[in-house]
């Protein structure tokens, strides 16, 4: 009998890269890797302190795979990263897992992005999905709030964003800060000032929970189908492939029904408070 | 073809324990250990609790020695045999090379559970479908043999939830302790095959009658829920009532007894230890939706009140497994009830829901 279903594989950090305070995103080089989609996570060990779920940021092909995951230092194996894990150092690593963003359903559409804070992670696969089948999708819009610019990942990226061609690409602080020069506000305000074709777009939204509500519901106002707007929620991971049942939201397993949810899926368990 | 019923008295269980076990197989059984009812290998029929009888009512249980008693079950389910409360994963001692743990797959047949608790296995054997530790303790199940419920107690409602008193699929042999008799069917062909080897006589028709009363009133007695669908049905309609569940919960807490002892909880958390030689062990624990971290994160939590997790505790049972697998997650053993150190009656809580609502 296989039991090898949870055991990670040997993983080598190849390279850090600081992002904000307290986060880092960790490219990870491992060998026989399976490619993951957009959207799909997978689960680091640090040996002898345990796992964490982080999704994949980004994803290079090659006889070892590199997979980049973009860590915040919060929990206690996050926070022994942060401190002890560095180029040249190892890092269990198992997946990938999860349903992903259904991005290769809606060619043709254009696409909405709506990212706050961390949760631009997941998204970061989608732009670049976007950006090099650029004839494959529509209009392609960006919307990105974090608390203060520093806050801000995949910095050194922005500028490429806003190349990207017949692209709307905006950018949020949520309170005066004297470098910013653009919108302060929450990134869901974003969506107000954007122009959307709500018959022929799909949204795709992460950050914290109650801004994913927001940025839904004033999705549903502004004329998209709940099932056209899609979210990446986070619960309490653990095994990642539906056997813990810690993960669970209503009747299901965040890990492996989603952690990527159509709004019409998840909206009246979200709508409970604790459920 | 028409069930076959056979007969025979109690010496016939040990016969049938023997058989077993001449197969080389580990008996397990509801057994006292001392005077602790708990789950674990017999080796003859003086091993069962048969002489004693619990006594169970909310937040209390009592074991009994009674003749003519009948015993159902105590904290222990099957549940321990085939998905333990702690369970080696992996270990590392070579930097990160993981070498996965070994198994426990020495045969065994699972003896005189009740059906109940059979009806928890196949809740199970859905819901860790995937899990290879669970398929590997699983597979190694070579026969079950289940004791049908002659006189539910007083905490259960096994009638109420379908998955009792008599067993109804899954298992290869069952049998009903009636007055000193024994009726035996067989619910497989190689369960058939084992009652031949016991070599009984067919059931005389009084017996099978007798039965078929017995099982009848303990369907009567073990039917105390309003019917399933308006239990679901109330329970799906209550989830955004806080007030509702804060008052159910009121009494709770959160020692997590519940997802213990109940046949069917299936979540596990992971442990993480290292020592100085280098060496990192991984584990999993049982992990009960009632405790305090479930559902927390760091940084936040998901279900930061108890009648949070409470409210889940019930709705899964009830309305989620039945989205996830096709089966209600409550089987009717009535343990949460007895073990509840507070005495919180599960049954109680969703009578009220469908009697009364949840506004």
């Amino acid at each position: 009998m296989a039991l090898g279903r949870l055991l990670p594989k040997v993983g080598r950090v190849v390279k850090v890269v600081d992002e904000a305070p307290l986060v880092r995103t960790y490219h990870v080089e491992v060998e026989e890797f399976p490619e993951p989609s957009p959207g799909q996570f997978n689960v680091l060990y640090a040996k002898g302190m345990g796992e964490v779920v982080i999704s994949v940021s980004n994803y290079v092909a090659g006889g070892k795979s590199v997979m980049e995951h973009t860590v915040r230092a919060i929990g206690s194996v996050t926070n022994y990263i942060y401190a002890k894990i560095g180029a040249g150092d190892q890092l269990g690593i198992r997946g990938p897992y999860g349903k992903g963003w259904p991005i290769r359903e809606f060619e043709g559409y254009d696409v909405l992005i709506v990212g706050g804070g961390i949760g631009l992670a997941p998204l970061r696969p989608l732009i670049k999905c976007v950006s090099e089948g650029r004839d494959r999708y529509g209009r392609f819009t960006l919307l990105y709030g974090a608390r203060r610019p520093v806050d801000m990942l995949y910095k050194y990226e922005h500028e490429e964003y806003g190349r990207i061609p017949d692209s709307t690409v905006l950018f949020s602080i949520d309170a005066p800060h004297p470098s910013w020069r653009g919108y302060v506000g929450f990134v869901t305000d974003l969506i107000d000032k954007v122009k959307l074709e709500p018959a022929n777009t799909v949204a795709f939204v992460c950050g914290p929970e109650v801004m994913m509500k927001v940025a839904s519901d004033k999705l549903l106002k502004r004329g998209l189908k709940a099932d056209r707007v899609f979210l990446s929620l986070e619960r309490r991971c653990r095994c990642g492939v539906g056997i813990c049942g810690s993960c669970q939201l209503g009747h299901y397993f965040v890990c492996k029904d989603g952690p990527v949810f159509s709004y019409q899926d998840v909206k009246p368990y979200l709508a409970v408070r604790g459920l | 073809m028409p069930m076959r019923y056979f007969a025979g008295d109690s010496s016939a269980l040990g016969d049938l324990i023997s058989i077993l076990r001449g197969r080389g197989l580990a008996v397990l059984s509801y057994r006292l250990w001392g005077d602790l009812p708990v789950f674990g290998e017999v080796e003859s029929l003086r091993d069962l609790s048969i002489g004693y009888s619990d006594v169970q009512g909310p937040a209390s249980y009592r074991l009994v020695r009674d003749e003519r008693g009948f015993f159902r079950h105590s904290y222990y389910s099957p549940k321990y045999a085939l998905h333990p409360p702690i369970q080696d994963i992996y270990e590392a001692s070579n930097g990160l090379r993981a070498v996965p743990a070994r198994v426990d797959t020495a045969p065994m047949a699972l003896f005189g559970i009740k059906p109940c608790d059979l009806a928890a296995i196949e809740v199970l054997d859905r819901v860790l479908e995937s899990d290879d530790f669970y398929r590997a303790r699983r597979s190694a199940v070579a026969y079950i043999v289940v004791e049908e419920c002659v006189e539910p107690g007083d905490t259960c409602f096994c009638g109420s939830t379908g998955t009792g008193p008599a067993a109804s699929g899954g298992f290869d042999v069952a049998y009903a302790r009636l007055e000193g008799r024994v009726l035996f069917r067989a619910g497989s062909e190689r369960g058939l095959r084992l009652l031949e080897e016991l070599k009984l006589g067919e059931a005389p028709g009084d017996l099978v009658e007798r039965y078929d009363e017995v099982m009848e009133e303990a369907r009567r007695k073990s039917s105390r829920l309003p019917p399933l669908d308006a239990v679901i049905k109330a329970l799906e309609d209550s989830a955004a009532s806080e007030g509702f569940w804060r008052e159910v919960s009121a009494r709770c807490v959160g020692c997590a007894n519940c997802n213990m002892v109940c046949p069917t909880c299936f979540c596990t958390e992971f442990i993480d230890s290292a020592d100085l030689s280098g060496r990192a062990r991984r584990q999993r624990q049982w992990f009960g939706c009632l405790s305090y971290t479930y559902g927390q994160v760091a940084g936040m939590h998901f279900r930061p009140e108890l009648f949070m997790r409470y409210r889940h505790f019930v709705l899964h049972k009830f309305v989620f497994y039945q989205r996830q697998i096709g089966l209600p997650g409550c089987v009717g053993c009535g343990r949460c009830i007895t073990w509840c150190p507070m005495g919180i009656d599960l049954g109680e809580v969703v009578s009220r829901v469908v009697s009364h609502g949840s506004g």
